[in-house]
């Protein structure tokens, strides 16, 4: 069944088979019927499809296409950032192997450019840019790009589905140096990166204990502890209520995120951020353990920028017993945490501080496509 | 008897003295008071631009004066940069003494670019070129400078955001300008900017760009938090620990919204970088430094020109190399100078 989309603007499925897939994915996040993982990865996939699907050889039209796509997904699920994100790392991709295409070929004629040595300006504006290039950094785009180019894009999509799908582990491997023996760990909710951390440590055979928040109104805490406890480790549930008073006893919190702001603060559950002053009451490290395709080149501005509001149901329960319609009754998704609460992000690409998370940044994405 | 090995080095001592003497006869020749080319180049080009900014009129003027130079070695360059360098900052800035330290760092900045470049390039010739053709496009540079901050702004600016602005910063004028134009609604506080008062300047300013304005008095700072959503202030000059020399004034408003957890927000192009490192709000460079007291009617008065803002009081700077945290800057400028 064909989606209708709100605006007139749903790709034509003659001009690109992908978009059908893309279709596809627009209906999912309008549903919200994916993990953040999840969503990362069909991103890339379907990207990948309709960068495949894309006539032609010409990466500026490339990068068109994919704007376009990315901007229909993001618009499906604003509050969703990883879509955006994922968008963006297929934009670097692009221009990066352009990038690389071009000093290929200028290598090949051999040429006695001066620029060569600035060809780290090509992606992030610094101090020494300002006096030696144009601030608007706009690249020449060439139409002479190898024929193989769009593989070339290609490949590099793929190696980023499999980075995504690796963050677990690699995000486990730094475990052991982070949990140490007795130590009595807080988490809230359920996080599938957390739980694979913690389950990490005590296959290692250290013998520690954790105390799980149960976050209402879902209750994911229940099943974060029942896995938790499959591993063998001992484990604690309170309610959120509870958290404050707990946390004089308790040695570290590790939670993880939804994304990761650009000033270095987070946007995850809902009761974060009370979890997170709480810990800086009692001067307890707040750790987050989040994969780096979470990073996102955007700031917050309030508690509103990237938040939506859940159905009321989850809180007020249906049917007979529901809160009387008189209430209202909101639900948030999610919370932001600013960056003086976070004490430090372990992540597939290391550990990092709060404070440099802008650095990373430039690493993955260009200035050019911080707005989509 | 020096050795073989030494007397080299102290011939080039003497040549170098020798150039730098030449340097100083010249501006001294025709006559002790007058001054110097370069500080009339960089008057003239100030002169022509009202909202212009000084690292631009510097760079131009010491851009010509390498077009002129019969320079033919890196060295002799840089030693003319040096003492063109030094006469600009002997310049009297009347007034408006928070403009001294952007044209230090300016200058600084031209002079780390020239060495660059002359490790880039082997060939004089070629960068001498290369160095003329740089300074000449850095003054459509600073536009863009600032058409870039004003648009990394509007994200900052909602419908019904009311600032609180100090200060007369022609970077914060012009993103908010854009920032009407782009049909954002929203109120600007003014501080009135004692003694200058210039305050009543910018609220001009911004009234014609159809920008509701308030003013208040400078004491009113901690009664008026309160109301807005966020601070916005430019910089005289971005020092190296991210923190910022800006108007007097800056500091206390600083200090009370991190009380009132109000995000305290810095517009200031990355040319206003330099290596400073004060530890105290009176900790400034001689230009900024407080003068003798005044006498009026018998009372001693003191004006200090500028205070340290701390970058634990900054939350984000709006430069036009990106949205950068405080802890950023020590970054840009490592990157630069190493």
């Amino acid at each position: 069944m064909q989606a209708v989309s709100e605006n007139n603007g749903s790709f034509k499925s003659s001009e690109n088979p992908a978009y059908a897939q893309v279709e596809a994915l627009v209906v999912k996040l309008k549903r919200r019927q994916l993990s953040t993982k999840d969503v990362a990865i069909e991103t890339a996939t379907a990207l990948r499809k309709v960068i495949s699907g894309t006539k032609g050889n010409n990466p500026k039209k490339l990068l068109e296409e994919v704007r376009a796509v990315g901007r229909k997904l993001a618009q499906a699920s604003p509050a969703e950032l990883t879509v955006g994100n994922i968008v963006r790392r297929v934009l670097f991709i692009i221009r990066e192997e352009h990038g690389n295409a071009q000093q290929g070929s200028s290598d090949k004629v051999g040429d006695g450019r001066e620029d060569g040595g600035s060809s780290r300006s090509t992606h992030a504006p610094s101090l020494g840019s300002v006096l030696e290039g144009d601030l608007t950094l706009s690249q020449n785009w060439t139409e002479e790009v190898p024929t193989n180019f769009k593989q070339l894009v290609s490949a590099e999509i793929v190696e980023l589905v499999n980075e995504i799908e690796a963050i677990k582990e690699q995000v486990a491997d730094q475990a052991m140096e982070h949990v140490h023996s007795n130590e009595v760990i807080l988490t809230c909710g359920f996080s599938k990166t957390t739980l694979h951390f913690l389950k990490e440590v005590a296959s290692r055979g250290r013998r520690f204990e954790v105390v799980v928040a149960e976050h209402a109104p879902g209750l994911a805490g229940h099943d974060m502890a029942k896995e938790l406890a499959k591993a063998g480790i001992s484990t604690t549930v309170i309610p959120d209520a509870a958290v404050f008073a707990i946390m004089a006893r308790v040695n570290k919190v590790i939670v993880g995120c939804y994304a990761v702001m650009a000033n270095g603060g987070i946007t995850g559950l809902t009761g974060l951020h009370m979890v997170a002053m709480a810990a800086k009451h009692h001067n307890v490290p707040f750790v987050v353990c989040t994969g780096m395709y979470k990073l996102s080149p955007v700031f917050p501005h309030d508690q509103y920028s990237f938040n939506e509001l859940k159905s009321p149901a989850e809180v007020s329960g249906g049917g007979q017993d529901a809160i009387s319609r008189a209430v209202r009754v909101l639900n948030p998704s999610s919370d932001y945490v600013p960056p003086e609460l976070v004490g430090l992000f372990i992540t597939n690409a290391g550990g990092h501080n709060p404070s440099y998370i802008y650095r990373l940044l430039a690493e993955y994405y260009s200035l050019e496509d911080r707005v989509l | 008897p020096p050795s073989h090995a030494c007397s080299p080095p102290f011939l080039l001592f003497r040549s170098f003295s020798h150039l730098s003497a030449s340097c100083t006869k010249l501006s001294t020749m025709s006559g002790a008071p007058q001054e110097s080319k370069v500080v009339r180049d960089f008057k003239k080009v100030l002169g022509e631009n009202e909202r212009g900014a000084v690292a631009v009129a510097a760079i131009h003027a010491l851009t010509t004066m390498i077009k002129e130079s019969g320079a033919s070695t890196i060295m002799e360059l840089e030693i003319l940069l040096k003492a063109a360098q030094e006469q600009l900052q002997e310049m009297n800035f009347e007034g408006q003494r928070s403009k001294a330290i952007q044209l230090t760092a300016a200058c600084e900045l031209f002079a780390r670019h020239v060495t660059r470049t002359a490790l880039d390039i082997g060939n004089f010739d070629a960068c001498k070129k290369r160095l003329i053709d740089r300074g000449e496009r850095f003054a459509a540079q600073a536009d863009v400078s600032r058409a870039v901050i004003a648009d990394n702004m509007l994200p900052f600016i909602r419908d019904g955001t009311v600032m609180l602005v100090h200060g007369y910063s022609n970077v914060v004028i012009i993103a908010l300008t854009k920032a009407a134009s782009a049909g954002i609604r929203f109120k600007v506080i003014l501080t009135e900017g004692c003694p200058e008062r210039d305050g009543f300047k910018v609220c001009e300013e911004l009234q014609k760009a159809g920008i509701p304005t308030e003013l208040v008095v400078d004491t009113a700072l901690g009664y008026v938090m309160q109301e807005v959503d966020m601070v916005l202030t430019g910089a005289a000059g971005v020092c190296e620990s991210g923190g910022i020399i800006n108007k007097l004034g800056t500091y206390q408003m600083s200090v009370i919204a991190k009380e009132a957890k109000k995000p305290f927000y810095v517009a200031a192009e990355s040319y206003k970088f330099c290596r400073l490192y004060p530890l105290s709000p009176t900790d400034l460079p001689d230009a900024e430094k407080e003068g003798p007291p005044v006498m009026q009617n018998g009372v001693k008065v003191r004006t200090p020109p500028s205070d340290f803002t701390p970058p634990a009081n900054i939350t984000l700077l709006l430069t036009d190399i990106g949205v950068l945290t405080p802890s950023a800057v020590s970054d840009e400028l490592i990157k630069l100078y190493y």
